[in-house]
Parts: structure tokens; sequence; C-alpha cells
């Protein structure tokens, strides 16, 4: 049985006992990000995290994975608009030497000049490889078109042009400001307690600098005019990507979880309006959905359908005839009390296991939430009113200023279809080889 | 009949009863006190393996269409009424088995197993549910084969390594198959292949076993069972041990590479399991190291053993970097094959591996939805979960002289079939 506890270590820790298996899940996070990058040397945040896993000061990249291996787990690292993973999962009798290897990587990393320049290119390789993936590319640029001219445009793996424009000593000076005590949060959650999780922080993160809080200016990201379209060209798709965004506002907005609850309603089940009309009624789509994507700093307000190539003017326009409807018109109801109802129920699965548990409190803790913030979201789920959810939400999005994302086989006939939609104020088109090489806007 | 997944240092685990219902279906009962959610499994014994002749893509289909309405439960309120309770449900269908899944807060086990029960035993079907439904498969085809890269060369692979066995067939089906399934090929599979024999029902959850059997008895006992289920064979002769070589808008060389392997229950799957850690999985591993960290030929890299009732299948996947060459990975991959098999692993390799696997293990069964489908699993590919715990003494007793038994009996061969992907641009140079 889980024993449901969260523990406060100076507030920044958080730890869930469950004694099912002998396995601790361990996460610590940096606040930060790719959107303090400086402007120029975008991906050095996700690249300085790379490095931190390739060798301590004792020992080299080789020795460092082999002696984590042999553990039966691997350190896995990953960036988030608003913050760097390190963590893995490991046999509750490794524990120890786990998070003292962890420890080690922070705050003593080899950051040997050769393995710098292979993270490097390895990065460049990524970014090239992207094209390959007709989704995550659409993600990809999605995300820079929609914040453009604001810090959260920075895509973490940078562009090929910033990767050549990274050095050590950028490295060294992002690690020195970023990996601090300051900023660090960790998650525990699995065969562990609570005095035996005090000692081995205590231990090894001994070597971990205080340094100071992250200095946080409001990031504020400008709609476009109008509706714009980027579309990458592929040949021989027979499915189109679909991705239409818009800036969203940060998890401690009043609004979001209004925002939340509408963005179930309209794309987040089954039942939802955008899996009914498109793909339930007209068998558009084989999935079809809106997610709005939230962190301490702001967010992603996103719909998405891959659709048969031949149907995609049908599909786009069922796309933009639905987000009008539901900002101006607001959604009904009874499909907004379907979804808050959806979401207070189905809460149980986002926190069934210990490390789902300890996670969530981290996270919520690193978006900028207070210590009450699951009651506070299921209060909300509990007594909110659908005009109250309406009124809110509706207020933060937009049905006619927008980027859309395309990947898919262009045509000329299709091109100049696209420019006669509705609301569209231009169309820019690019091929796939080419989209990644220079800025996918002056 | 109970059963108990334990570690035997810590004494810790969970465990499970296995029961039946009065006309034969089997149901595994998995107690986890204080969780708040529950997950209800339907494992058949059905999947594309058992897809008939000409009609390849029959069970996914199905599968499909076992979402659609009944007479209690109109079109499109059985996903309706999953959500007004708080529950998530899904399903998948793969060469042995299709099993479907109903996730739930506690309070709607009774909804739950009406819901999952009355689709089961009161399919019904149309030519329009049918036509929406084909429509749907066709454009989840698209996406993730036709517009894929990984998916293009993986169901090439696997008709090259099964020719004409149903395993070689895609379980998405081949687009003219789909196209041609009749309404009265869809009832045929339902009634041969969904019956009582063939069903293994999974429930996880903080529920007491009296209240689950009388509910799951009341609400099944009503399925009879089948009349039999004929398969063409899943093997079939022999394999296709060439190469293809295919152009597609990619940056990057990319293949795949596979051979057959022994079936799920066989011994030698687990000293398989060690030796594909130790080749592909982490950054220690062999390949990893020396094509990624080394080399820097290649971007990705993986390496997966399927378990499978009839034969298994050791395939291997790896994503160049731009400019570099598919041969000379092929190469360096081949020869190091050829050194497990002359000169096996060292024992901080086996021990590493087998470390690696535990964890992995156990991380599989953290969730109510994770169990429930292990045992399922087993229950369907070996007729029995506690094979579960098979594989893990198994594993354990790996060392040197099995694994280099094991890769000389299943990798000392030129059995193996290659898919090479080459850039678009490249195609006029070759």
């Amino acid at each position: 049985m889980i024993a449901g506890s969260e523990m406060s270590f100076e507030d920044r820790h958080f730890l869930v006992t469950d004694d099912a298996f002998p396995l601790v899940y361990f996460n610590t996070y940096f606040e930060g990000g790719p959107s303090f990058d400086p402007p120029g040397l975008e991906g050095l945040t996700c690249l300085t995290n790379r490095l931190l896993i390739r060798g301590t000061t004792s020992h080299n990249r080789a020795d460092f994975e082999d002696m984590v291996e042999s553990m039966g787990t691997e350190l896995v690292t990953s960036t988030r608009p608003d913050s760097m993973t390190l963590g893995g999962t490991v046999l509750a009798q490794y524990f120890d030497r786990f998070v003292h290897c962890l420890g080690d990587a922070i705050s003593s990393p080899r950051f040997e000049r050769e393995e710098f320049e292979k993270s490097r290119r390895e990065m460049i390789s990524d970014l090239e490889l992207m094209v390959d993936e007709d989704g995550h590319l659409a993600r990809h640029c999605l995300g820079q078109l929609i914040h453009h001219g604001s810090p959260l445009s920075t895509p973490a793996l940078g562009s090929l042009d910033s990767l050549s424009h990274l050095t050590l000593d950028a490295v060294r000076r992002r690690h020195q400001e970023t990996y601090v005590r300051s900023r660090l949060w960790t998650s525990a959650g699995g065969h562990l307690g609570k005095s035996e999780l005090h000692q081995v922080l205590d231990s090894a993160f001994r070597g971990v600098p205080e340094g100071t809080s992250l200095p946080v200016e409001p990031m504020k990201s400008t709609r476009p005019q109008g509706r714009r379209i980027f579309f990458i060209h592929k040949p021989e798709r027979s499915q189109t990507q679909i991705m239409i965004g818009q800036p969203s506002v940060a998890a401690s907005h009043p609004g979001f979880h209004a925002l939340q609850v509408m963005t179930s309603a309209f794309g987040g089940q089954f039942s939802s309006r955008l899996m009914q009309e498109l793909r339930v009624k007209r068998g558009l789509s084989y999935g079809a959905h809106a997610w709005v994507s939230n962190h301490r700093f702001g967010g992603d307000y996103i719909l998405n359908a891959s659709v048969d190539s031949v149907r995609v003017m049908e599909a786009i326009s069922v796309l933009f005839e639905q987000l009008e409807l539901v900002v101006e018109g607001g959604m009904s109801d009874d499909e907004l009390c379907f979804a808050r109802d959806h979401l207070r129920k189905s809460h149980p699965f986002m926190v069934e296991t210990a490390a789902l548990q300890a996670s969530y409190g981290a996270r919520a803790a690193l978006s900028g939430l207070g210590r009450g913030a699951q009651a506070e979201y299921l209060r909300y789920l509990t007594h909110a009113a659908p005009e109250q959810v309406r009124a809110q939400s509706a207020s933060l999005l937009s049905a006619n200023d927008f980027w859309v994302v395309m990947v898919g086989t262009l045509t000329s006939d299709l091109e100049r279809t696209l420019s006669t939609l509705p609301g569209v104020t231009g169309v820019l088109t690019r091929s796939y080889d080419q989209v990644l090489k220079r800025p996918l806007l002056p | 009949m109970t059963r108990q997944v334990k570690d035997t240092k810590h004494q810790a685990g969970f465990v499970w009863h296995a029961h039946s219902l009065s006309n034969g279906i089997k149901v595994l009962l998995v107690p986890t006190p204080g969780r708040l959610v529950f997950s209800l499994q339907t494992w058949v014994g059905v999947g594309s393996a058992h897809d008939p002749h000409g009609l390849s893509g029959m069970a996914h289909l199905f599968e499909h269409l076992m979402f659609k309405g009944t007479k209690l439960v109109p079109d499109g309120e059985f996903d309706r009424r999953v959500e007004a309770f708080g529950g998530r449900t899904n399903a998948a269908t793969w060469l042995d088995w299709t099993f479907y899944y109903l996730d739930a807060p506690l309070d709607a086990l009774e909804d739950a197993v009406f819901l999952e029960s009355n689709r089961l035993i009161h399919f019904e079907l149309d030519e329009t549910r049918l036509n929406e439904e084909r429509e749907v498969v066709l454009n989840e085809r698209r996406e993730h084969v036709e517009d894929d890269p990984d998916g293009r060369m993986i169901e090439d692979l696997w008709t090259m390594i099964f020719p004409d066995g149903t395993y070689g067939r895609p379980t998405i089906g081949w687009s003219p198959d789909v196209e041609h399934i009749k309404l009265d090929d869809c009832r045929a599979f339902y009634r041969d292949g969904y019956a009582a024999d063939r069903i293994v029902l999974v429930l996880s959850g903080d529920i007491p076993s009296n209240q689950a059997l009388e509910l799951l008895e009341r609400s099944y006992g009503h399925l009879s069972p089948s009349s039999g289920l004929n398969a063409l064979p899943a093997v079939g002769s022999d394999g296709d041990w060439s190469r293809k070589e295919i152009y597609l808008p990619i940056v990057g060389e990319r293949f795949v590479m596979g051979a057959r392997a022994p079936a799920a229950t066989h011994p030698d799957c687990s000293a398989l399991q060690v030796i594909n850690e130790v080749l592909l999985e982490g950054d220690s591993s062999r390949l990893q190291r020396c094509l990624i960290a080394e080399d820097e030929e290649v971007s990705a890299a993986y390496g997966y053993l399927s378990l499978l009732r009839d034969c298994g299948v050791y395939e291997m996947g790896f994503d160049l970097r731009p400019d570099r060459s598919a041969d000379r990975v092929i190469a360096r991959v081949r020869e190091e094959i050829q050194s497990v098999i002359h000169n096996g692993l060292t024992d901080d390799e086996i021990n590493r591996a087998k470390a690696r696997l535990q964890t992995r293990f156990y991380q599989g069964l953290q969730t109510n939805q994770q169990r429930a489908e292990a045992l399922g699993y087993w229950s369907v590919v070996a007729n029995d979960p506690s094979f579960l715990l098979t594989r893990g003494e198994r594993l354990a007793a790996v060392n040197e002289a099995s694994v280099l038994r094991a890769a000389r009996r299943w990798f000392d061969h030129d059995q193996w079939s290659l898919v090479v992907a080459y850039p678009q641009d490249e195609a006029s140079a070759r």
C-alpha cells in the first residue's frame, strides 16, 4: 500500500514511500531551461545538461557509464521549458551509490573538450534527423513560431547556426550559475524512508554550491496577426500533419484550470468535440486532439490532427470552424460539466504510484504553484460552474490570431487554396530538407 | 490457486489468484490494497496471426469495431460512459492476441464490467459501422506505416522473415485486404475467435475476490466456448534472408535487420535478452558505445526480442547520422554478433544486463494496468500467467555458458533479413 506521505525537506524534496518492490524512482530538477539561453547561443542549456553525464572529474565517460549501469540503471536527462531533469530508476539496494553518482555528475562534471565537441555534433545530428519524423518536425517548428520574439520560442536543441557558436567556456558558466542548491528540487518514490533520503541527499549534494535563485522576468509572447500558415513540403505524404498553436498562460495563471477543463471538452477525450467532428462524423483523421502544455513561464495551446492528404482542406476548415465556435460561442454546459467531472474522477490515475505522486508534487512546485496545488485543483473541479469555466477560458484564446504548421505534400493548387481560407494572412512554405537550415522567420 | 511475485531478497511483491468461470473463461484477480483505481482487462487469444487468408488486418479492424455500439449501449455511448465515470479505455492487437483495457475509479466497477461484458457478448455490426472504422484504420495505416520510415521498414522486414507465415503479415493489414473485409467475415471472426475458451479476464485493484468473482460470473457467464478457429501457419516456410533497399524522404540512411528467434517459452529467451542488453541497451552497451559515442556513425539504435507464441524475432534498428554509410555499420554489427558467438560475454556484462532487466521487470509492475497486462500477456502467450515468474528464475540462472550456447544456436547463421532505407536524393546515384 502506498503510504501516501508527502515529505517536506527544506520544502524542496518530495518523497512518497512504497515498499511493494525494491525500487526507487529519483529525479533532480533544476530551475531554468532553454528560455534562458543567451541570444545566439540557443541549445546551451540542453548541451550543458547532456555533458553532465559524460564523465566526472574522477571518472571518464566510459567508466562513469559502466559504474552507473552496473547498478542496473541509467542516468536520464531531459530539458523542459522551465527546468532540467536528471535522474533514473534504481534498485533500492543501490540508491545511495546512484544518488552519489548523480551528485558527482552535478557538482564535478568532467567537461572534456572531446566530449563537448561530440555532444555538439550529436545535437546537430538530432536536429538534422528531426525532419524524418513529421509529427516531431511540426511540433518543433510550431513552438518557435507561436512564441516568436520571446525567449519562450527558444528550442531546446537550438539551431544549426547557434550550435556552431557554443563554447566550452559558455557551458562552464551555464553550469556554475544553474546547477546550484537554490534552484534544485527532487522527487523520490518507492522503497525509501525519510531518514535515509535525508542522509543520502545531504551527503551526495554536499559539493553542490548554494548559488543564487533563478532571476525570473516575465516572458510574454505576442500573437501573430491573423491566421498564418507555415507549410513544410515533403514528397509522397499520404497524411498531412496539421498543428494549430497559440501562446497560452502559465500554470499559475488564475484562468489555467478553466482552460484545462475547456480543452478537455474540446479535444482531450474520445467523446470530445474534435474527435467527434473529425474522426467519428467525417472519418478525416485517426485522431484529433487539443491540449495545453503549461509551465512556469507560459505555455502552448495546440490543436492537432493527422489527416488524409486528399481531404486536408476539409479538415483544416473544420478545425478553424470548431475553434471559432468554442472561442466565440463557448461550449455547452453539458460539455463543460462532463469534462470537469471526468478530470476530477480520473485524477487518481495521475497519482496512482509513489513515483507519480512524488513527481506531481515536484512539477507543481517547479511551475510556481504552492504546496496545496493538487487540493486547489480538485476543489476547482468540484465547484466550478460551467459559466465560470466558459468566461475564464474563452478570454485566454483567440480564434483569429494563431499559427498553423503543416507537414505534407504541397501542390500549387493546395498552396493557392490555403491562402483563400478565411482569416489567413500569409502562407509560408519550405522544403523539409531546408526547413531547419535557416530561421523560420526573418 | 494463488501465485506471488516476490523478490527473494526483499520479500516484497504482489499476488494474484487464478480462477475459472463456469463457461471456462479464465480469471486472474490481482489485489492491490489502497489503490483508488482498478484495471479490467480482456485478453483474447486471437491476433493478426489468425487473420483469414487475403484478409490481413481483420483482427485489428475487429478490435476497432468492438468500440462501436450494441443494443444496450448505442454507438458513441461506450466511450462517453467510460469517461463519465472517470475511466479510460483502449485496446491493442498484435500477432498472438488482442487485449482491451478499461481502467476506472473503484466506484465504477459494476458499470465497467457491464460495459466490457456487454460489448463482448452482444457484439453487433452493420455496413455503416464497418465502413467508418475501415476508413479510420486506413488513416492509421497511412500515418504509422506509409508515412513513417520505421513503420515501412519494419513491415517489410517481418514479411521477409515470414514470407508465407501469418507472422509476416502486418497487424494493421495491407490496404487492399482491409478494403475487402466484409460483414460476414467479421461475424465469423467474432464467432470463432471471441469465445469463452479463448478469453482471460484480469482484474487488478482493491476489490474483494468474492465480490469480483460473483460480478464476473454474472456478467460473462453467457459467453460460449468456440467451435474452433482455423488458423493458417504462423511461421510458414523458410525466410527471405536477403537485403531489400528502399528510398524514402529522409536525410540519413537507416536500416533494420532481424532473424528468427526462439518462441516465448523457450529457455534460451533469457540468455538472448541478456545478449541484447549487452549489445544495444544503455550507453555502456557494445554497439551504442562504439557506433554512437566513439565512431559517431549512428544517432539512435535499438534491439528487441519479440516474445511470441510460435516463433520469436530478434530485431535491431539503426538510424545513421547524415552522410554516414549503412554498409559500414552493418559490417560492424555483424562483427559484433560474431564476437558474441565466438567469445560470449564477460561476467561483468552479464551481471550488468541482469541488473538492468531486473530493474525493468519491477518498473513494469507499478500500476494496476501494468500488472494486469503482464499477467494477461503470459496467460495468452504461454497459457500460464506464472510464466512471469519463470522468466525471472531463468534470467537469474543465465551465465557465460548459457549465453554462448544461445548465441551459437540462434545467431550463428547467415539468416538475417535486412531492410535498408536511403534518402531519396541518393536514388539516382545508386
